[in-house]
Formats: structure tokens, C-alpha cells, sequence
């Protein structure tokens, strides 16, 4: 075996679906949704181990899951779900991730792609010039610790209120861009590090990226989504920023420094939890929301900043929202479990919810659909839009993938790929990247990723995300 | 004794060693600091940090540092380049000096240290740190 192969006796359940029989420690199966040639990437590295870890977690519901886009994380594998009672279960901030309402959100614009050909340059060039991206470039948004506060409390409410979203914004972000949050639970050194990045990128594989709509899998889908061939959309990927980042570091030290017994039996220290009626892990789950609420606002300001671009660029573009989701969050939902409705707090760690038609929680505009669900895929390989799909109440706590899951680490990536090559490559393909740093770019090479096709494929097969449309890029940033 | 970063499917890792703690987390900044994109910039300025974490693990220290080097980028908006560090592992505590400069272009927003494949040991007069940082 490679370093860091792991290899489990995984019994096939039926076609993408394997299982880790519960033994020893666990309280539950781990269940893995992928193909064979996904699984071959899965075992590659410890994402095995780490979904049977998250299955020795008290009170886990039903089983431990890793989606088709699976690969290691720390604690949970991302692509990881786990679901717990939401009275008498627990919370853990490693089942979330630092990157609190890490998600996605796709603007379609009243643009063709031939309304843009010819001016990419000065697109991209003017995107970069307006969203910072990367280490302390601070946030399209100008706000102090009041304004803060006041986002933190009513995410997309707050912007609207401000001036700085729409009505139907609010209405097409997943729990209409709110939780029910407590900024006062949220610490003063998050406060210190967010109050300077509302409308930022970050670094890593965030990304912000015009893109056009490619092929059109499910008419009556994307026409609900307001999307056609060739089409112009843009595409949104970042989270809470340092405020996040910070809530959650701190959180995951306390709940250490709260229940020192219960994190000496830990096969793995991220897995920290903390039963949900505790106070400190109520404390948690309010400054989680408003965490949340600020990714929510983050996004929104970028979208700000998306719209004023395009109209400078083109003159009178009408840019809307199509869609915002989360996919690092933990949520109270009700789910049926053995035939009974039951509250449960499910944790989404790199999982996206596809909620399918029927449920409530699917904005009016797309009821008889389903939810959008954003699918990044790689610079060079596209992404997806799905829809809710049929099976993915049954079988996965209503989630699918939430992109194509990485193959290769940075330091390889850096070895492998030169980020002129890279650049010269896609542009090519005519895709324009702008980055500051070549290593970046390097970093979130297209070669690094896996194979988004496979993983759609899948999600699709097994029912829980289905096909409506692919993109493909234009113009990328990066920080 | 060194640093060096290494391959993480995800993030980034960091392993560093010294003939002290103190030594082996001065090594471990400069590793972070190269995960930042900051190595090799000028410092231009100094910043103070003390970290201690009474009745815990020297990991827990490990990982407050980490936090705390973070911490100081975004709130000062500067890169750490490299550090003096005084340290005890018994009880757990750190004294850093940062040497640090401008922020620049295309540099590496780091968010969290965290405890995944955290080594802190030590062995015949050395010291190993290892650390993944989500990024």
C-alpha cells in the first residue's frame, strides 16, 4: 500500500454504495457513496479511517456518510455527513469545519457569451481590481463592529435593510440567508478579524468565475433556474472568512478545555463534541449561526461588487441571484429515521443539502423542482448545477457532493504544475485566471482535481443530486 | 536542525525540529511562513506574542501558537517572516518576538491551525513539531 492508503473490508450495499460494517468502537456503519473508480481515489489516503472514525461518535443516526467527492480531511473526511438527535445528540465544530457556511452561490446575468468575447481581459482584470482577494487585502464592504453586529444577527436581512442586497436575494439563499444566531456568543478576536473582510475571497480554493452555460441536461429545470445555453453566469466560492475561523478555534478549545476526559478518549482530537442541551455547545451553535450569517453577507457583497463590475465593463446588465448554499454547516432539519419524523442536527463538513421537491425549506420559486444545487468543478473541467434530488432524503440526510474533491496535495501540485503553464493552458481553452501568485494557480490546477464527471455521475445514479446543466469558465480569480 | 512542508491532499503540513522546543517552533514558523508565500520578504517590524495553556498538552500549545501567528496577520494586517521564540514545555508556555512585514500581493490567507496529525516530541535532545494547517 502507498503511505497513507487505508484499507477497510468494505461490503458492496448495492451499485456506488459500500459500507464499513459497524464494529469495535462504532456506534453506527460508515457508508460510502462511489463508484469503483472513485473508491480507488477514496482509499488513497485516510478519508476510510476518517468516516469510520465519525462513526464511533455517540448517538449517530443511521450511519456515518463520505459523498463521491470524499477525500481527507481532519476529523470528518470532507464530503462527510453525519446527523445526531437534535434534543439529546451533540455538536462538534470539527464536524463543521473552521470555514463556518463555507458555500456557493451562482448570479445569471442578461449576458450571452458572445456579449463578452473578445473582452475577457478587461473583465477578469476588472474583477480582480474589485473583490480583494488573498492575505489582508480587506472587504469590498466598509463596516465597523456595530454594522458587524448587526450582520451577524440578520445575515441577508441586514444587507438588505443597508442597501446592499435585494428582496429576492434573500429569497434564494438557503434558510433565506438567517439563522437564528447570537453575536454576543461569537468572540471578540472573530469580531477583530471579520470586521475588515466583508466582501473578500480568501485564499485556498476559494475562487470567483464568469462562466457560461454549457449544455442543459434537464430543460424544465434550468429554464426554473433561469438558465440557457451559453447563457453568462458567475460563480461564487468563499465562507466566513478569519470571523469563522476564529469562532471555530476557539470553540474547539473550549469544548477541550470544558470536557478534558471525554477528549483524552478521542481516536481523533477534531472530533471534540459536546452534548447539544450543554450550555457552552448552545454557546457554539448560536456564534456557529452567526458565523454563518456572515459568510451569507460576505457572499452578498461580493455579489455587490459582481454587479456594479458588469455594468461598468458592459453598460445595464441585470445580474440575480440563482442560488446560495452552504456546504460546511451544521442544521436543525426533520428527517425521516426507521419511519418516524425526527429532529436532527445534521453536520455537513464539504457535503452540499439537495433538498428534492416537497420539502419546505425549497424556496416558492423552485417548489415544484427542487433546491439548485452548485457543484464547483475545476478551472479546466466545468461545474455543475443539480437539482434536489429523489433519494437524497433516504439516503443521505438530503445531501449530495460539493465539488470534485482534490487528488493531489498543494506541495505536489507545486512540483507538478507551473502556474505560467497552467495559465497558458487555459487560456487556450479560452479561460482567463488572474492570481497574484503563480503558486496559486499552480495549487488549483485542473490536473489536481478529481474527475468531476465521475462524481456528477454518481450523485446522479444514486439519486441524490441530479443533472440540470453544466458550466464552463471564462474568466476565474483567485486569492 | 530544520523545517520542511509537507504533501496533505487538502491543506498544508508542516514538520519541524530543534534542539529545543523554542528552537523547534522558531523552525516552525519559518514553515508557516512559507506556507504563507511571506519567506524571503524584509521585516520591517516586531510583534510580541505570549501563548501558555496551564494544565494542558504541549499540542494545545502548539496549536494556540498557530492560532495566534494567524491572529496577527489578519487583525495587523502583516506577514510573519520568521521568530525568536523562548519556550517551556513544562509548564506549557511560549514567548515569541515576530519578525514581521507588509502584506503584499499573493500571499496565502491561512485560517486555522488544527490538531490533525499533530506530532509535538521529544527525543534524544531534539525536538519534532508537526502541524496541518487548513487553508
Amino acid at each position: 500500500m502507498t503511505p497513507g492508503m487505508t484499507d477497510f473490508d468494505l461490503r458492496r450495499v448495492d451499485e456506488n454504495i459500500y459500507e464499513i460494517p459497524q464494529d469495535g468502537e462504532m456506534n453506527a456503519p460508515a457508508r460510502v457513496y462511489a463508484s469503483e473508480d472513485l473508491l480507488d481515489e477514496i482509499r488513497q489516503d485516510k478519508t476510510l479511517e476518517q468516516v469510520r472514525n465519525v462513526a464511533t461518535m455517540p448517538g449517530i443516526v443511521n450511519h456515518s456518510i463520505v459523498l463521491p467527492d470524499g477525500h481527507q480531511g481532519y476529523g470528518f473526511p470532507i464530503g462527510g455527513v453525519a446527523a445526531f438527535d437534535a434534543e439529546d445528540g451533540i455538536i462538534s465544530p470539527g464536524g463543521i469545519g473552521y470555514d463556518i457556511n463555507c458555500g456557493v452561490r451562482l448570479l445569471q446575468t442578461s449576458l450571452d457569451y458572445d456579449d463578452i468575447r473578445g473582452k475577457e481581459e478587461t473583465l477578469v482584470n476588472a474583477l480582480y481590481g474589485a473583490v480583494p482577494c488573498g492575505l489582508g487585502k480587506g472587504g469590498y464592504l466598509e463596516i465597523d463592529k456595530d454594522d458587524l453586529r448587526g450582520i451577524l444577527e440578520g445575515g441577508i436581512e441586514w444587507m438588505v435593510e443597508n442597501g446592499h442586497a435585494r428582496d429576492e436575494d434573500l429569497r434564494r439563499c438557503e434558510e433565506n440567508g438567517r439563522l437564528p444566531g447570537d453575536p454576543s456568543k461569537v468572540p471578540s478576536e472573530a469580531l477583530d478579524r471579520g470586521v475588515n473582510q466583508v466582501g473578500s475571497l480568501g485564499s485556498g480554493n476559494h475562487f470567483l468565475e464568469v462562466q457560461r452555460v454549457a449544455d442543459v441536461f434537464d430543460k424544465d429545470a434550468s429554464e426554473a433556474y433561469g438558465l440557457h445555453e451559453n447563457g453568462v453566469v458567475v460563480m461564487i466560492h468563499s465562507g466566513s472568512r478569519g470571523l469563522g475561523h476564529q469562532t471555530c478555534t476557539e470553540y474547539l478549545r473550549r469544548f477541550e478545555k470544558t470536557y478534558p476526559d471525554r477528549t483524552d478518549e478521542l481516536v481523533d482530537r477534531e472530533l471534540v463534541h459536546a452534548p447539544i442541551a450543554d450550555e457552552i455547545a448552545q454557546d457554539y451553535r448560536d456564534a456557529m449561526y452567526a458565523s454563518a450569517n456572515f459568510a451569507w453577507a460576505n457572499r452578498q457583497a461580493m455579489t455587490q461588487a459582481v454587479r456594479h463590475t458588469l455594468d461598468r465593463v458592459f453598460g445595464g446588465v441585470e445580474t440575480s441571484l440563482v442560488y446560495d448554499v452552504c456546504h460546511n454547516i451544521a442544521k436543525k432539519e426533520t428527517h425521516t429515521v426507521d419511519g418516524e419524523e425526527r429532529e436532527l442536527l445534521v453536520h455537513r463538513k464539504g457535503a452540499t443539502r439537495a433538498f428534492p421537491a416537497g420539502r419546505d425549506e425549497v424556496p416558492d420559486v423552485y417548489a415544484n423542482i427542487g433546491q439548485p444545487v452548485l457543484i464547483p468543478g475545476s478551472m479546466g473541467a466545468g461545474s455543475y448545477v443539480l437539482k434536489g434530488g429523489e433519494r437524497s432524503l433516504e439516503r443521505s440526510f438530503g445531501s449530495t457532493a460539493h465539488g470534485a474533491g482534490r487528488l493531489m496535495s498543494r506541495t505536489q501540485a507545486k512540483q507538478d504544475f507551473w502556474g505560467g503553464d497552467v495559465q497558458d493552458e487555459l487560456r487556450d481553452e479560452d479561460v482567463y485566471v488572474k492570481a497574484e501568485s503563480g503558486a496559486t494557480i499552480a495549487e488549483e490546477a485542473p490536473g489536481v482535481y478529481k474527475d468531476i464527471d465521475e462524481v456528477i455521475r454518481v450523485s446522479d445514479e444514486l439519486g441524490i443530486g441530479e443533472k440540470v446543466a453544466r458550466t464552463r469558465p471564462i474568466a476565474n480569480i483567485k486569492g | 536542525m530544520s523545517y520542511e512542508v509537507l504533501g496533505h491532499t487538502a491543506d498544508a503540513k508542516l514538520r519541524a525540529t530543534g534542539a529545543t522546543l523554542a528552537e523547534a517552533l522558531e523552525y516552525a514558523t519559518r514553515g508557516f511562513a512559507e506556507v504563507v508565500g511571506a519567506d524571503g520578504l524584509e521585516p520591517t517590524d516586531e510583534v510580541r506574542v505570549e501563548v501558555e495553556t496551564p494544565g494542558e498538552d504541549v499540542e494545545a500549545l502548539l496549536f494556540d501558537y498557530l492560532a495566534r501567528l494567524i491572529y496577527v496577520q489578519d487583525v495587523e494586517g502583516v506577514a510573519v517572516v520568521d521568530a525568536e521564540v523562548e519556550s517551556t514545555a513544562e509548564p506549557p508556555r511560549v514567548e515569541a518576538t515576530l519578525s514581521v512585514a507588509p502584506v503584499r500581493g499573493g500571499l496565502l490567507d491561512i485560517k486555522a491551525p488544527t490538531y490533525n496529525e499533530m506530532v509535538v516530541e521529544t527525543d534524544d535532545g531534539s525536538w519534532t513539531v508537526e502541524a496541518v494547517l487548513d487553508i
